[in-house]
């Protein structure tokens, strides 16, 4: 054993404990930096030789320390874990997100809501039959009916604007996924480098586990290790980084519903999860579930309301089916707001057996003389015995009004039942439009408060019985108001489960963060005591040396001089 | 793991206090929120098992104030109908007493005069009454758009047909009566029977007894009229009450879901802010000290 061993173990005891301190000003350094793991030196001693030489024997002692590892803590499972967690809750916090903003939109339960607005639009319709005469009930019936389609109007364009700013959105995170895998594949490439090469990574892998739990986060994608410290992020089996390769994405809104391809293939991406999942939801599912639940509230209201102010029908009694005596019964009939054709069927016998069919031929030729062939269609039913009703449907997208020609009686005996308004005129719809964007009232309703059919071609000049049926209306169980309240609670059960399943995910996420920050996070009283421990260490290691060399002074200067 | 197991970092410490705290603030700011609006459902999400009663309250409520309105305007039209009938049939009466005595008198023509004039000024003063308005229309008009029922002749010139108002959900009332049917139909009408009972008064008093016989006939439908009338009138009065009522429950059931309880939030709006200002100080005390306070 040589003399100077001594010398040389106290100093692998002083090079230890200061790589010691050193670790531990690095963990405390870098207390509050996101992302960082603690390290700890992993000291070993040095032993005997493993295998002494052949028919050799070692007396000696061990050799000191050597620094074996600077480990890094960090739990390979949790970090999996971690990332699937954190990328669904980015999904449902998103999800939950979408939700508050379209409750937002339909402003309920206040004043501004539709609900109070189709309950306002109603209560004008009973002001309208209480006081037939009085132009101003029906003025305000024609505000309110504006205001409801406006409103309407409002929140599919508002739903509209909510869509695309959740597009602009996906695609601000799709840039963020294309450039966290790019730089994850630039630091895959170093890492590897450095591992073969044997330097130290553990801060370069710290940044890349950032980073990877970042793209998980925003792409809903999995972490994966890989050989010589690499990892790789797979979405939904296809790789977004894999080594040092990156593949990058695209948004893609020329379709109907907006979809993530990828860039060198232009297939689809499966992202189901992550903050692009939950945006990718609410762009292609839950905003427009609830545009067609708003679309079929306007649409049965136009259904409902419509036949009942603008349908042209006529119902004749049993008794008044012949008209034998009558000459000629005429009405007026207008089509697509041109001028007034006059209609006339010669009265005759229709209360027999055939008398239905002979009317609606009858009917039928004269309105295609008054407005030319394949305009209009006439229905009659019933007859012989029982009441007969008549109905003309204008074909396509054409539009009839009809009234009275003068004290003719055709008017009032053909189209009984037809609304009309103080103008006289029946056949005008209220509403138009196919959905909750283009829903609006009629053209010929807008500042036309004449046009309001409050009563039907027979039932005299103040008659408000049509009016009393429309106000009705809010009362169907399956009406434009039921279907807005099942609507408005959908929104709220929907919106209040985003809510806390969102608020579950982030309790069970921060668990998982803890316990994280528990194993890999900088605690700065151990720190401290760890600083103590290795400085103390150095301290002996110190006095150790001065020991030995006191030893070899004595040794070299005080014997045999 | 073993002691790694109790290990609190100070990133941990710091992170979970600060969610705490904020926890705790938002819970404050809800309550606060509650308190200011005096609302504990303010948007769907707050209580989605609540909304849809909320809402068919408010809408029903709404209804209600409409229907309210509507028996306003259908008991002004039945009030004057009725009225306008009472006085129909108190003139009638002393029409019955007219040709009584009419036909017990003397010939004596200066008297017969006067019986016939007083009925003529009856049957004026009918008309007049026939012809009374509620908010500007005849009310034994129909849906006519003219000022009157009958003209100065006695010629019915309504349009009969049904005004109806809706007092309750499905539930119309027919507040009007056409003329025709109180005073039957033209030419067969109680002012043609006037008329004629004057005349027979002055020319033929033989003829008084055929008329007399349909006066009274005509007289029971008028009064049979009334009946109907008061009927309807007492539907109508016991619908507005009934109404009221609903408005009154309906009102309470929605401020028992909608509005809070002030008492009880006010308690809890103290209690949380208590639980916050004491998770401030627990968070500044547990925050500050390390090991690097206490070495040297």
């Amino acid at each position: 054993v040589s003399d100077f061993a001594g010398l040389r173990l106290a100093l692998t005891a002083l090079d230890a404990q200061r790589r010691g301190v050193e670790v531990s000003a690095q963990n405390v350094a870098n207390a509050n930096t996101e992302g960082y793991s603690r390290q700890r030196v992993d000291l070993e001693s040095i032993g005997s030789p493993a295998v002494p030489a052949f028919w050799s024997r070692f007396e000696g002692h061990g050799g000191g320390v050597k620094v074996a590892d600077v480990e890094r803590f960090r739990d390979a499972f949790m970090e999996i874990r971690a990332a699937l967690e954190h990328g669904s809750m980015a999904s449902l916090s998103q999800n939950a997100t979408s939700m508050q903003a379209l409750e937002r939109l339909f402003n309920e339960p206040t004043d501004l809501g539709v609900a109070k607005q189709l309950s306002d639009f109603w209560g004008a319709w009973d002001d309208v039959a209480n006081h037939p005469e009085d132009a101003a009930a029906r003025n305000q019936l024609l505000q309110r009916a504006e205001t409801l389609a406006r409103t309407i109007n409002a929140i599919s364009s508002q739903m509209t604007q909510l869509q695309a700013d959740t597009t602009a959105e996906l695609r601000g995170t799709v840039v963020e996924i294309n450039a966290l895998s790019s730089q994850i594949a630039d630091l895959n490439r170093t890492i590897k480098a450095n591992t073969i090469a044997g330097i130290p990574v553990n801060e370069l892998l710290d940044k890349r586990d950032l980073l990877a739990n970042r793209l998980a986060e925003v792409s809903g994608g999995t972490v994966r290790s890989f050989e010589y410290n690499q990892a790789n992020v797979v979405l939904n089996g296809t790789a977004l980084v894999s080594s040092n390769n990156s593949y990058s994405l695209e948004v893609d809104t020329s379709g109907p519903s907006v979809a993530i391809r990828w860039a060198d293939t232009s297939a689809i991406a499966s992202v189901t999860s992550g903050k692009a999942g939950g945006q990718l939801t609410a762009i292609n599912t839950t905003i427009p579930a609830y545009r067609s639940r708003l679309d079929s509230v306007v649409t049965t209201l136009r259904d409902d309301l419509n036949p009942l102010h603008g349908g042209i029908t006529g119902s004749i009694a049993s008794a008044a089916q012949n008209q034998a005596t009558s000459g000629n019964l005429q009405f007026q009939m207008a089509l697509n707001g041109g001028s007034n054709a006059t209609v006339t069927v010669a009265g005759a016998d229709w209360s027999g057996a055939g008398g239905a069919a002979a009317l609606q031929t009858a009917l039928q030729n004269a309105i295609n003389t008054a407005i030319g062939a394949g305009n209009a269609t006439v229905a009659v039913a019933g007859g012989n015995g029982s009441e007969m009703t008549v109905s003309i449907t204008p074909t396509g997208t054409n539009a009839l009004t009809v009234q009275a020609s003068g004290t003719n009686a055709g008017f009032g005996l053909f189209m009984s039942t037809t609304a009309v308004g103080a103008d006289g005129v029946g056949g005008r719809a209220f509403f138009t439009g196919t959905d909750a964007a283009s829903f609006a009232l009629a053209a010929h309703m807008i500042g036309n408060p004449n046009a309001v059919a409050a009563g039907v071609a027979n039932g005299g000049p103040l008659d408000s019985s049509r009016a009393l049926d429309i106000a009705e209306l809010a009362q169907t169980e399956d009406g434009s108001d039921a279907l807005y309240r099942q609507l408005i609670v959908q929104l709220g059960v929907d919106t209040s489960t985003a809510v806390s399943r969102d608020q579950i995910q982030s309790k069970a996420t921060k668990a998982l963060d803890d316990a994280r920050a528990q194993y890999s996070g900088v605690s700065l009283d151990e720190e401290m005591t760890n600083l103590v421990m290795y400085q103390h260490a150095y301290d002996a290691a110190a006095r150790f040396l001065s020991a030995v060399d006191e030893m070899l002074d004595t040794l070299i200067n005080r014997t045999a001089v | 793991m073993g002691l790694s197991d109790f290990r609190v970092p100070n990133q941990m410490l710091v992170r979970n206090s600060l969610s705490s705290l904020q926890t705790s603030f938002a819970r404050l700011a809800d309550l606060q929120d509650q308190a200011a609006s005096g609302k504990k459902l303010r948007k769907p999400s707050d209580a989605p098992a609540d909304i849809v009663p909320a809402m068919r309250l408010h809408s029903g409520l709404n209804r209600n104030d409409q229907y309210q309105r509507n028996i306003e305007d259908a008991n002004g039209w039945l009030g004057a109908a009725d009225n306008a009938l009472s006085n129909t049939v108190d003139q009638l009466h002393r029409v019955r007493d007219l040709v009584v005595a009419a036909r017990n008198a003397s010939s004596d023509t200066a008297a017969r005069q006067a019986f016939a004039s007083e009925i003529d000024s009856l049957r004026d003063s009918i008309i007049g009454i026939a012809n009374s308005q509620y908010a500007g229309r005849p009310i034994f008009g129909g849906t006519s758009s003219g000022a009157v029922a009958y003209d100065s002749t006695g010629n019915y010139v309504g349009f009969s047909a049904p005004i109806e108002r809706t007092i309750a959900p499905g539930q119309r009332v027919q507040v009007n009566v056409n003329g025709e049917e109180v005073f039957g139909t033209t030419g067969a009408d109680i002012f043609t029977t006037l008329a004629q009972v004057s005349a027979a008064i002055q020319s033929n008093p033989s003829g008084l007894d055929a008329l007399a016989a349909t006066l009274e006939t005509q007289i029971n439908t008028v009064e049979v009229s009334q009946g109907t009338v008061g009927s309807r009138f007492k539907r109508v009065d016991d619908m507005k009450s009934q109404n009221t009522a609903d408005s009154l429950t309906m009102r309470t059931s929605l401020t028992g879901i909608e509005d809070i309880d002030l008492a009880e939030i006010m308690v809890s709006l103290n209690a949380q802010q208590v639980a916050y200002e004491a998770a401030l100080t627990a968070t500044a005390k547990a925050i500050t000290p390390s090991l690097v306070d206490f070495l040297r």
